[in-house]
C-alpha cells in the first residue's frame, strides 16, 4: 500500500512538473508576425517592401486623397456636394488645424516614413549581423535601401507641398516639417522641432542621390516597372525636386540622364526605356504600365483604395459628391481646343457638365494612380531650359511640342510664339495644367512658383476669393494633434 | 449580527430576522479593453496591387501590466417578516488605478493608430447596491417570489497619463463625441450647446466657448458671413467642435437595476423579468443624420414642424437645401443629446414540465418553453433603443446612437430534456 502511495505521488510529481508550461502565459498570436522573426526568410523581407509601398498607397495619401487635395485647391474642379468627407472645406480654403484632411494627410505620411523607418533599421541590423546574408544577395539589400530612400524622400516632399511655405519664399528659410529619420517603436520622442524647408530638401535630395547609386536598372515585367522603385524613377522625381528648388541647371542635368537626345522622339535609352505613350487615353487603360508610366500605384478588386478615397470616386458623373469642370471663359477647359484629345476624353452627365475622363472605373476603383510620368520629365526640362539660358530655345520649343502634339497634333508652337520667356513659362504651365488635369499637379505648379491660387465661382456651393501667396489660408496649417503632443512644433503661419 | 446576545434580546429581533454585516476587501486585476497581444510588436500582412505585404501595425509596450482594482464592501443582510422578505443593502467602492489607457502619440512619430497603450490614469466606481427578494407564496402548488434589485453609481476619472488633460474619442473616426478629463465621469458626451431656434429668423441658436450666442445661415454669402452673432454685433468665427464643444452630458446610468418575477403553479411555470437604467443620455446621432438637409432623407418633421415665420416656437430651423450643420449632422450638438432613462421588458417566459414520465424512457423531465427576450421597451428616447452603443464596450466613447440596430425581439420556443 505505502509503495502504491509512493509510486502515485511520484507519478503525480514529475507530471507536474512536466506538465507544466508556460508558453501558456506568453502566447504567440498566430495571424502577426513579431519583429524577431519578420527578416527570417527572404519572402518576409520582400513582403516588407511591398509593405512600405502599401503604406504609401493609402486611400488618405498616394492611394487618392493626395491627388485630389492639390487638384481641388485650385481653380479647375467645382464640388457637386458640400460633404466636408469629399473635401469641400479643401475646396472652398476653410480647412483649420483640427479638419479630417488636415490631420489625416499629416498621420498618413508619417505613418508611412516610420515604415520605412522602421524597415530600414531592420534591414541594416539584420544585414550587419550576417543574418540576411544568405537569404538575399548583395545587389538586393541595395535595391531594397534605394526603394526606402525613394520613398521616404517622395513622403518628406509631398509634407511640404502642402504644410509649408514655398521653397521660392526667402530660399527655404521657412518652416518645414519635422524630420524623423529613426524608427520609432515605443513611447518618449514626442517632441521634434521642424527643420527648415531647405533642410528638408537637403534630406530629400541627399536620400535620392543615395538611393540612385543603389537602385536597380529595370525589373523584369513591365508591371514591376511601373510599381516600384528604379534608377530612372528616382532621376524622374529628382527633375521634379529640383523644380521646385529653381536649380535649373540641376533639372537639365538630371532628365539629360532619362532625355536621350536633342531632338524628338525623346526616350530614355538607359535603364527602363520610357518614352510619351502615342495614345494620351491609353495611359489611362488597363493595364496602366505603358512606358510613359514611370510610377503608378496599382489597385485590384480585391485591393481598393478605401471609400471616398480613390480618383475614380472623385471625378465620376453619377456620384452625388463628386467634382466637375469649370467651363467659364478663362478657365483651362476653355483654352482646350475642342479636337485636343485631352478634351474629347472628358465624359459628360445629363446636365451637360464636364468630368474628367481619366478614372473610369467608378464601381471597382482599380484605375492605377499616377504619381509621375514622363510627360512631367519632358516638361520641367523644357522649362528649366529657358529658365536657365533665359531665351527660347528649339529645343524647349521641341520638348514642350512633343507633350502637346502627342494630344492635340494640330498645336505646335514655333518659336516666333514666344516673344519673351514669360510667354513661354506661361504656355508651359498651361501645357501642364491641361496634360496633369486630376494627377494633381496643378497645386505643385502653384506652389513651387508662388503664385496666386486663381478664385472660383462655385454656382450654388459658392464663391471663393483668390487667395494671395502670403495669405494665412495659402498653405495648410501644422494638424492640432502635432501641436498638442509635439511641444516643439509650431504653427507655421 | 443576529446571534449576539443585544440583538437576540432586544425588540430588533421581532422585526428583523437574520441580521449579518459584512465588509470585504479585495484586490482585482483587469485587462479587458485591450486585445491579448497589447504588449506585443506586431506586423500584419497585406497586399499592394497583387503582391502580399508585411506592415508593422503595432507598436506594443512591454511593460503593459494589469490593471488593479482595488473594491471596498461594506454591506449589511438581513430578512423581516421572518425571513420572508430579504434584503440586501451594500455601499461599494472600486479605486481603479494603472488604468490602460491609449496614451496619444504626436503624428509625426507614425506609430500604428498614433497611440501606444499604456497603464497610466485612475478612476473610481462608488455607489450603493440593494436587493430585495420577497418570497410571496410559497406554498405546495403554487409559488411566486420577486426580486428587485437597485444600484446607485457613481463614477469619477482622477488622473489622466501625465501632460494629458483630455481624452477625446471619435465614432467612425469622422466626429469627435465624447471627451474624457478628470474631475468627471468617463467617456462625456461631447457637444456644442444650442438653445433651440431664434424665433425672429428661424436660425439655430449655437453657443460659442465665449458663451455667446451664434446664429447660422447655410445660405448666406460669402460663407464667411454664415456665422453671426444674435445680438447683431456682426460675423463671428464659424462654430467647431474643436473650439466650441463642452463636456455636456453623462452616458453613464447614475441608477439601474431590475425586478424579477418567477411563478410556479403545478407544472408550469413562468418569469417576467424587467430592467430599468435611469438618468444618463444619449446622444442621437441617428437623429441628426436623418434630419440633414441633403437629398438623402425624409424625415418629416423637418418640414412639418420647422420654423415658418417670425414668432414661431419651434426646434427645427428653417429649412435650407443642402443644409448639413443645422440639425447637427456635420458636427454633434445638444439638441440631438436625449435622456436615455428606459424600462425594459427583458423576458417573459412561460413553460410547463413533464414530471411523470415512463422509466423505461429514463428521462426524468421534459420542459416545453415559449420565451419572448427583449419584448418591449419603455421610453422617452426617441431613437431605436437607448441600449445601443455605436462604439461597442469602448469606455471612452459611450452613449453615441449613429446607426447603430437596435437590439431584437426575439421569441424561441423548445424543450429541455433532463436525462
Amino acid at each position: 500500500m505505502k509503495n502504491i502511495i509512493k509510486a502515485t505521488a511520484a507519478i503525480v510529481v514529475i507530471l507536474l512538473t512536466f506538465g507544466c508550461s508556460t508558453e501558456y502565459l506568453n502566447p504567440v498570436p498566430k495571424t502577426s508576425l513579431s519583429d524577431l522573426t519578420v527578416f527570417d526568410t527572404k519572402d518576409r523581407v520582400v513582403a516588407q517592401v511591398n509593405g512600405m509601398y502599401a503604406m504609401m498607397k493609402s486611400g488618405q495619401f498616394l492611394g487618392g486623397r493626395f491627388f485630389v487635395y492639390n487638384d481641388v485647391r485650385c481653380e479647375n474642379f467645382i464640388p457637386k456636394s458640400s460633404n466636408l468627407v469629399t473635401n469641400f472645406a479643401t475646396w472652398n480654403h476653410t480647412v483649420v488645424s483640427s479638419t479630417n484632411e488636415v490631420q489625416n494627410l499629416w498621420s498618413a505620411v508619417y505613418a508611412a516614413v516610420n515604415a520605412i523607418n522602421v524597415f530600414l533599421e531592420g534591414l541594416d541590423e539584420n544585414w550587419e549581423n550576417g543574418k540576411l546574408k544568405e537569404k538575399i544577395t548583395e545587389a538586393e539589400y541595395k535595391q531594397f535601401k534605394s526603394e526606402a530612400y525613394t520613398l521616404r524622400a517622395i513622403c518628406y516632399f509631398d509634407l511640404l507641398q502642402m504644410y509649408s511655405k514655398p521653397y521660392n519664399q526667402g530660399n527655404g528659410a521657412n518652416q518645414g516639417v519635422p524630420l524623423r529619420l529613426k524608427a520609432q517603436k515605443s513611447s518618449g520622442e514626442n517632441d521634434l522641432a521642424p527643420s527648415t524647408v531647405a533642410e528638408v530638401y537637403t534630406q530629400i535630395l541627399k536620400d535620392l542621390n543615395d538611393a540612385e547609386l543603389l537602385a536597380i536598372d529595370k525589373y523584369t515585367t513591365d508591371l514591376l516597372n511601373t510599381t516600384r522603385i528604379h534608377r530612372n524613377t528616382i532621376i524622374a522625381f529628382k527633375t521634379r525636386v529640383l523644380l521646385h528648388m529653381q536649380n535649373w541647371a540641376g533639372v537639365v542635368n538630371e532628365s539629360a540622364k532619362i532625355v536621350s537626345s536633342t531632338t524628338p522622339p525623346f526616350k530614355a535609352t538607359t535603364g527602363v526605356p520610357h518614352e510619351l505613350n502615342p495614345s494620351y487615353a491609353n495611359i489611362f487603360a488597363a493595364p496602366y504600365t505603358s512606358k510613359e508610366s514611370i510610377f503608378s500605384m496599382p489597385f485590384t478588386t480585391t485591393n481598393t483604395p478605401g471609400t471616398q478615397n480613390g480618383l475614380p470616386h472623385y471625378y465620376s458623373p453619377s456620384s452625388s459628391e463628386s467634382y466637375y469642370l469649370g467651363t467659364a471663359a478663362g478657365s483651362t477647359f476653355s483654352k482646350m481646343d475642342p479636337s485636343d484629345a485631352r478634351r474629347t476624353m472628358l465624359v459628360t452627365d445629363s446636365q451637360g457638365r464636364y468630368f474628367l475622363g481619366k478614372f473610369l472605373d467608378y464601381t471597382n476603383l482599380t484605375n492605377y494612380a499616377p504619381v509621375i510620368r514622363y510627360a512631367e520629365v519632358l516638361l520641367n526640362r523644357a522649362e528649366a531650359f529657358v529658365r536657365a539660358g533665359g531665351s527660347v530655345t528649339q529645343e524647349a520649343v521641341d520638348l514642350l511640342n512633343a507633350v502637346r502634339t502627342r494630344s492635340f497634333p494640330g498645336g505646335a508652337y514655333t518659336t516666333a510664339d514666344f516673344a519673351t520667356p514669360a510667354d513661354f513659362y506661361d504656355a508651359v504651365l498651361l501645357e501642364r495644367n491641361i496634360e496633369f488635369l486630376g494627377e494633381g499637379m496643378r497645386n505643385l505648379d502653384i506652389m513651387r512658383l508662388s503664385l496666386t491660387i486663381p478664385a472660383k465661382d462655385g454656382g450654388s456651393m459658392g464663391s471663393v476669393p483668390a487667395i494671395a501667396p502670403g495669405s494665412a489660408t495659402y498653405i495648410w496649417p501644422v494638424p492640432v494633434n502635432e501641436l498638442n503632443f509635439n511641444k516643439l512644433m509650431t504653427p507655421n503661419n | 449580527m443576529s446571534n449576539e446576545e443585544f440583538v437576540a434580546n432586544s425588540a430588533l429581533n421581532n422585526i428583523f430576522s437574520d441580521i449579518r454585516i459584512k465588509a470585504s476587501y479585495g484586490r482585482v486585476g483587469n485587462m479587458s479593453g485591450i486585445g491579448n497581444y497589447s504588449s506585443l510588436f506586431l506586423y500584419s500582412s497585406g497586399v499592394y496591387g497583387a503582391v502580399p505585404t508585411l506592415t508593422f501595425s503595432q507598436a506594443g509596450n512591454a511593460d503593459l501590466k494589469w490593471e488593479s482594482s482595488d473594491k471596498y464592501d461594506v454591506g449589511l443582510s438581513f430578512g423581516f417578516l421572518k425571513d420572508k422578505i430579504q434584503t440586501e443593502v451594500s455601499w461599494f467602492y472600486n479605486d481603479i488605478n494603472n488604468l490602460i489607457l491609449s496614451v496619444p502619440q504626436s503624428p509625426s512619430k507614425g506609430i500604428p493608430g498614433n497611440s501606444i497603450p499604456a497603464n497610466m490614469g485612475s478612476m473610481y466606481n462608488t455607489g450603493v447596491e440593494l436587493s430585495l427578494t420577497s418570497y410571496n407564496f410559497v406554498k405546495k402548488n403554487f409559488t411566486w417570489t420577486t426580486n428587485f434589485n437597485f444600484t446607485y453609481l457613481k463614477n469619477e476619472v482622477t488622473a489622466l497619463a501625465p501632460g494629458v488633460t483630455e481624452i477625446r474619442a471619435t465614432t467612425g473616426g469622422l466626429e469627435t463625441t465624447n471627451i474624457t478629463v478628470v474631475g468627471k465621469p468617463i467617456g462625456m458626451i461631447l457637444v456644442v450647446e444650442t438653445r433651440g431656434v431664434d424665433p425672429q429668423t428661424g436660425r439655430r441658436i449655437y453657443v460659442n466657448n465665449q458663451g455667446k450666442e451664434v446664429l447660422f445661415g447655410f445660405e448666406i454669402t460669402p460663407s464667411a458671413n454664415r456665422w453671426f452673432y444674435r445680438d447683431g454685433s456682426g460675423v463671428a468665427p464659424a462654430i467647431t467642435t474643436a473650439a466650441d464643444a463642452k463636456p455636456y452630458a453623462c452616458a453613464i446610468p447614475k441608477f439601474y437595476g431590475g425586478l424579477d418575477n418567477n411563478l410556479t403553479f403545478r407544472n408550469f411555470d413562468f418569469a417576467l423579468n424587467l430592467t430599468y437604467a435611469l438618468d444618463f443620455y444619449v446622444y442621437n446621432g441617428t437623429k441628426a443624420g436623418l434630419r440633414d438637409q441633403r437629398w438623402w432623407n425624409n424625415s418629416v418633421e423637418v418640414y412639418k414642424t420647422a420654423w415658418k415665420q417670425p414668432d414661431d416656437i419651434t426646434n427645427i430651423p428653417k429649412p435650407v437645401m443642402n443644409d448639413n450643420i443645422s440639425n447637427g449632422s456635420s458636427f454633434p450638438i445638444s439638441e440631438n443629446v436625449e435622456r436615455g432613462d428606459y424600462l425594459k421588458v427583458r423576458n417573459i417566459s412561460l413553460g410547463y414540465s413533464f414530471t411523470k414520465l415512463p422509466k423505461a424512457l429514463a428521462i426524468e423531465k421534459i420542459r416545453l418553453y415559449a420565451q419572448v427576450f427583449n419584448a418591449h421597451v419603455f421610453t422617452k428616447y426617441t431613437g431605436s433603443d437607448p441600449e445601443v452603443s455605436t462604439n461597442g464596450d469602448t469606455n471612452l466613447a459611450p452613449g453615441v446612437d449613429r446607426n447603430t440596430a437596435p437590439q431584437a425581439r426575439t421569441w424561441s420556443f423548445g424543450a429541455t430534456i433532463n436525462f
